[in-house]
């Protein structure tokens, strides 16, 4: 059965609850999809401003939704460079002056590492599932590509700025496409655009995400994975201050 | 009597009425005494109220400009607007316009947004690099310390070898974040290549509230230490004049618009960071201008209403005067005295009495005037931290100024108003009918 | 003067009768001298109540924007503001504050610095969660010029000033999230939606202020442990019907609530920079006493030194006929007395009237001051109304009096001096 005639059937018994569901399992899908129960990857971030371009190539450990670990390995300026995330908290470790610096809230909004990013969206996308009601907007066949279009509309009481993100999705390997991040107003802030999927044991994984934002025309953040790999042994003791001021960072 | 001996006449009669009005006043020596008294302390009421009137205004003039903001600034639209890093002016600039502009004090300053932490805390703060140096020959931000002692170079090395230069922070900023001088600070910022500028720091001294904005969030660093962390070489954010004569400022900001667009043309700034701004410290701070347009409005507005008070004695003086006279008057007209050579006559009196006071009144009002600008009043028990106004803080002590021109437009405004009160009276004694007169 | 007894004793009420005529020996000197008298006591009695018409409303103002007459707060929050520092037992301190049945209004507030984001911008502010009765709220509301205030189930519902609305670009209908930082780090999201927004033209208000019910401030506080069952508090803000019994209800309430933890402040504790301003410009007051001094010294001096220098022959006469130096001393000096009674009766009476006027029609300053009547982070109503205290009228009164009596001394000793010999000479 095709998933066009699924979402017809399902349309017709139990539409909202039952498409909802299907929804979120994919949000959910998607949401892990980089992660696993724990991963370790490689991977070059390149920022884009009109003032400069800048590539940092970075080695990031995560465990869960709530602990991950990353470090720069180039350029020589920022090596050594970690930002350590459990649950909501960011700390920094600064290899050059062998200190440990907290982001407070207040800096929550500012931009993680230069980039286009903020600090919030690293602790933030932990919770999609529960900020936002997602739901199958279109199925079908767009600009030649059979896809999904989530919508997800933020629930009423969820802190959150957005007031709509839509995901576009492949119906058949359930890998993303495009995000489009609006505000209430229907105004496009950002758009997310996944490319150059990879098969990765069970799953595709788009190796590359490249976010622009649209008020900043020219400017993009770009995130390109090397490698990936899931489930390798991480204990939550990795994911600690003690870890960032080893310097030295292996599992 | 012949035309041309008409206006001898009246020139030898006019003597004969200022004599006469002088020996009037002395009729009464101790009545002329005390209008005199009431006009002059009149007016050196005047003047000792435009003097703390003025010394307030200018306290705020010095305030919003000597002690940190400088006469005029220079910046890049998109840095006053946004405070954009990469809105620079070129380095070169400094030099040309310290060549062409001798005679003005300059500091250039830059700005960046960062984060402190100490072990305990961490906070968004504001970092303002300066050229020691020539920062103090412009303003005095620099040495309003409160605590330690500014020093902005290497202070010393981590056991790694890390070279810690010194900082002075903000009085708010240093209570919230518990820094003493001494205190290491962390300052992680966004450097100008993108990359993570961090380097460690050391508390050499707390500054004075100065602007609410940097009491909060201020950290004072050298441009060297600036350039080792931010990575930002093309130039300033912001270029501080101070000049030594304030009747010159507009003439000096058009001067040095017109460097300054020279200066573009020889070297086009990127498009991004905007035109050249040059503002003066007015348009920098409306608010304060604001306010001293206010004050100015009611010095005078005050001291119009005080003359006019002490000006009450005046025509009370006079119109005794007329009265007690009206029966000397009537004779006089019955003699043939004119009637305007008598409304003449109680004219000169008055401006007698109204110059004899001016002239005490202008002494009495500029020594207390003098006192206000030597001792003035102190509130700092009251109140420690000066109070604020438009985002600029002003400190706890009132000084008075005597400005000469106010002793003279006082005085002026005291007998211009004096006089016209004595106009009632004088009005009175040409409208008496000598046979009721001499009744 | 038949009515002279021969022992130079003067009866009291002859001495009154005495000193009324003689101050009506020439009327229109007397009535100069009382009108410019009383004029200026008019002008004084309508500066002196704009002046502080003026700035008791700046007070008031500042009181109602800020915390109450009386502040019930964590000790160290006035010198080191953290969210961490609140009031955990509120409920339990509102309830005591509220029995002592003040005769005021007891407000819980609760006052976090947060950061706010919209999809364009974040900018920190403070969160002020306050009920829609609250003094503040009732100061704001005339402001808001796009919406309508909280309802008071209003969970999520925030106020903001023009200035944030602008930097986020939200409008009313939107919605921001409000976030603050833990004790242990984390931080604490919570979703407003912006029912209203305000100009007051105060920057420090408009562009950093956030309101909301209580309800959705207290969520912050019980992210950092409060809990909710004690209706936890960053401050009670109290204000007083009468502010004259200030330091009467502040050592009241700090006997009663004051311990190691828990500061009761008044506003002039809270707001040291607002004191200062109204010292800075009291001084013109006082130089409007002094002058209004000036005035009626020489007023009074003139008119009765004249009339004693005039009156030579008579007080001879009068001390040749018996009368001691004494009486004839008391007679003039109570010449300078009825006038200046009779002068402070006139300058009341008309001084009262223009002050009845504008006490209750008002001045519009507006036209004068501009936009710049936000002084020290508090503004003046653009209509003052002239305020007179007791204290003022008995301060203008003594004043008058005083320098009469110091004033009226001088004619009188000089009339004193008079020897019976004078009255023989021309």
């Amino acid at each position: 059965m095709s998933a066009f005639f699924r979402y017809l059937a399902l349309l017709m018994l139990l539409p909202s609850l039952a498409l909802a569901r299907d929804a979120d399992a994919l949000m959910r899908h998607i949401d892990g999809l980089w992660r696993g129960k724990t991963s370790q990857a490689t991977m070059t971030m390149t920022v884009t401003t009109r003032r400069y371009e800048r590539a940092m190539t970075m080695q990031a450990w995560s465990r869960g939704k709530h602990y991950s670990l990353i470090v720069i390995e180039q350029p020589v300026k920022d090596k050594g460079v970690a930002t350590l995330k459990v649950e909501q908290n960011i700390w920094n470790y600064l290899p050059k002056i062998n200190r440990v610096t907290k982001v407070p809230s207040s800096m929550m909004a500012g931009s993680w590492m230069g980039s286009h990013f903020t600090n919030d969206d690293l602790v933030k996308e932990s919770t999609f599932e529960d900020d936002y009601d997602s739901q199958i907007t279109f199925e079908g066949e767009r600009d030649g590509q059979a896809i999904i279009e989530i919508t997800s509309i933020p629930k009423p009481d969820a802190a959150v700025v957005w007031g709509k993100v839509v995901m576009t999705i492949d119906q058949q390997v359930l890998a993303p496409y495009r995000a489009w991040y609006y505000d209430e107003e229907g105004t496009l802030i950002r758009t997310l655009v996944f490319d150059q999927w990879q098969q990765q044991e069970d799953r595709t994984i788009p190796m590359r995400l490249s976010l622009t934002p649209q008020d900043k025309p020219g400017e993009s953040t770009v995130i390109t994975y090397h490698d990936i790999v899931f489930d390798i042994p991480l204990d939550t003791d990795f994911f600690s201050l003690k870890t960032l001021k080893r310097g030295r960072i292996t599992p | 009597m012949s035309p041309s001996s008409v206006q001898d006449l009246s020139g030898s009669r006019l003597r004969i009425f200022l004599f006469m009005a002088w020996r009037n006043l002395w009729r009464y020596p101790v009545r002329s005494l005390l209008t005199v008294c009431a006009l002059s302390g009149g007016l050196a009421m005047v003047i000792f109220n435009a003097s703390l009137m003025t010394g307030m205004t200018r306290q705020m003039v010095v305030y919003a400009t000597e002690v940190s903001t400088g006469h005029i600034q220079v910046h890049r639209q998109a840095f006053a607007d946004d405070q954009d890093l990469y809105a620079t002016l070129p380095w070169p600039w400094l030099e040309a316009i310290e060549a062409d502009f001798p005679q003005l004090h300059v500091a250039p300053r830059l700005y960046a947004a960062g984060l402190a932490s100490t072990t305990e805390t961490s906070t968004g703060v504001m970092i303002r690099a300066v050229d020691a140096e020539r920062e103090r020959a412009v303003t005095r931000m620099l040495g309003q310390v409160r605590q330690g002692e500014v020093a902005l170079g290497v202070i010393d090395e981590t056991e790694q070898g890390i070279a810690r230069y010194g900082v002075a922070v903000g009085a708010q900023l240093a209570r919230n974040m518990r820094l003493a001088p001494g205190d290491e600070l962390v300052l992680v910022t966004q450097a100008a290549d993108g990359s993570i500028g961090n380097a460690l720091f050391v508390v050499t001294a707390v500054l004075n509230p100065m602007e609410l904005n940097f009491d909060r969030m201020g950290v004072v660093m050298s441009l060297e230490a600036y350039r080792q962390l931010m990575f930002l070489e093309e130039g300033f954010h912001e270029l501080a004049i101070l000049l030594d004569d304030l009747d010159q400022l507009e003439a000096i900001q058009m001067a040095l618009q017109d460097k300054l667009a020279l200066l573009e043309q020889q070297t086009p700034l990127d498009e991004w960071g905007g035109p050249v701004q040059v503002r003066n410290w007015k348009e920098l701070n409306p608010a304060v201008s604001e306010m001293l347009a206010v004050s100015n409005s009611m010095t005078l507005i005050i001291g119009l209403i005080i003359v006019a008070l002490a000006s009450l004695g005046m025509l009370n003086t006079m119109l005794m005067a007329v009265h007690e006279r009206t029966r000397e008057f009537g004779i006089l007209m019955a003699i043939g005295m004119k009637k305007h050579w008598l409304l003449v006559m109680v004219l000169l009196e008055a401006l007698c009495l109204s110059l004899l006071s001016a002239v005490i009144g202008a002494l009495l009002g500029s020594w207390l005037g003098l006192r206000m600008e030597d001792t003035g009043i102190d509130f700092s028990d009251m109140m420690p931290d000066g109070y604020d106004w438009g985002g600029i803080i002003f400190e706890p002590v009132m000084k008075g100024w005597l400005e000469p021109s106010h002793v003279l437009y006082a005085s002026l405004m005291m007998i211009v108003v004096a006089l016209l009160a004595s106009l009632i009276p004088s009005w009175r004694s040409i409208r008496l009918k000598p046979v009721e007169a001499m009744r | 003067m038949s009515a002279t007894p021969r022992h130079g004793h003067l009866h009291p009420a002859l001495l009154m009768r005495l000193t009324w005529r003689n101050l009506w020996r020439h009327p229109k000197r007397t009535l100069i001298t009382l009108s410019s008298i009383g004029i200026g006591f008019v002008l004084a009695v309508f500066f002196i109540g704009i002046n502080d018409g003026s700035h008791n409303s700046m007070i008031r103002n500042a009181i109602k924007l800020g915390e109450g007459y009386i502040t019930v707060q964590p000790v160290g929050y006035l010198q080191a503001p953290a969210n961490d520092k609140y009031l955990a037992e509120g409920g339990r301190l509102r309830e005591q504050l509220l029995a002592l049945e003040l005769p005021g209004q007891v407000d819980a507030r609760i006052a976090l610095r947060v950061l706010v984001s919209s999809p364009y911008n974040s900018v920190g502010a403070g969160l002020e969660g306050m009920a829609a009765t609250d003094q503040r709220a009732q100061m704001l509301k005339p402001f808001l010029m796009e919406g309508d205030w909280l309802a008071a189930d209003d969970e999520r519902g925030v106020i903001i000033g023009e200035g944030m609305a602008r930097k986020l670009k939200v409008k009313v209908g939107g919605k921001i999230v409000v976030m603050a930082g833990k004790r242990g780090g984390d931080s604490e999201a919570q979703l407003g939606r912006v029912r209203a927004i305000f100009d007051s033209s105060m920057d420090e208000l408009d562009n950093y202020l956030v309101i909301s019910n209580l309800a959705l401030a207290r969520h912050f506080l019980v992210a950092e442990g409060a809990d909710p069952a004690s209706e936890p508090l960053t401050r009670l803000a109290v204000s007083l019907n009468d502010p004259d019994s200030l330091s009467e209800w502040t050592s009241r309430i700090d006997s009663k609530l004051g311990s190691a933890s828990i500061a009761v402040l008044d506003w002039q504790q809270m707001m040291p920079q607002l004191v200062q301003f109204v010292v800075l410009d009291s001084a013109g007051a006082y130089v409007f006493l002094a002058v209004i001094l000036v005035l009626i010294v020489f007023g009074i001096v003139n008119t009765v030194l004249m009339s004693v220098l005039e009156r030579t022959r008579e007080f001879g006469l009068l001390r040749a006929l018996g009368l001691s130096r004494l009486h004839l001393l008391l007679m003039v000096f109570m010449e300078a007395t009825l006038l200046s009674v009779l002068a402070v009766g006139i300058g009341w009476t008309l001084g009262g009237l223009v002050h009845l006027w504008f006490s209750h029609h008002g001045l519009d300053l507006t036209s004068m001051l501009g936009d710049s009547t936000a002084v020290a982070g508090t503004f003046m109503d653009p209509v003052v109304r002239t305020e007179l205290s007791q204290a003022r009228v008995l301060q203008l009164t003594l004043i008058v009096f005083l320098t009469t009596l110091t004033t009226g001394i001088y004619p009188a000793i000089k009339a004193a001096r008079v020897t019976p010999v004078a009255a023989l000479r021309t």
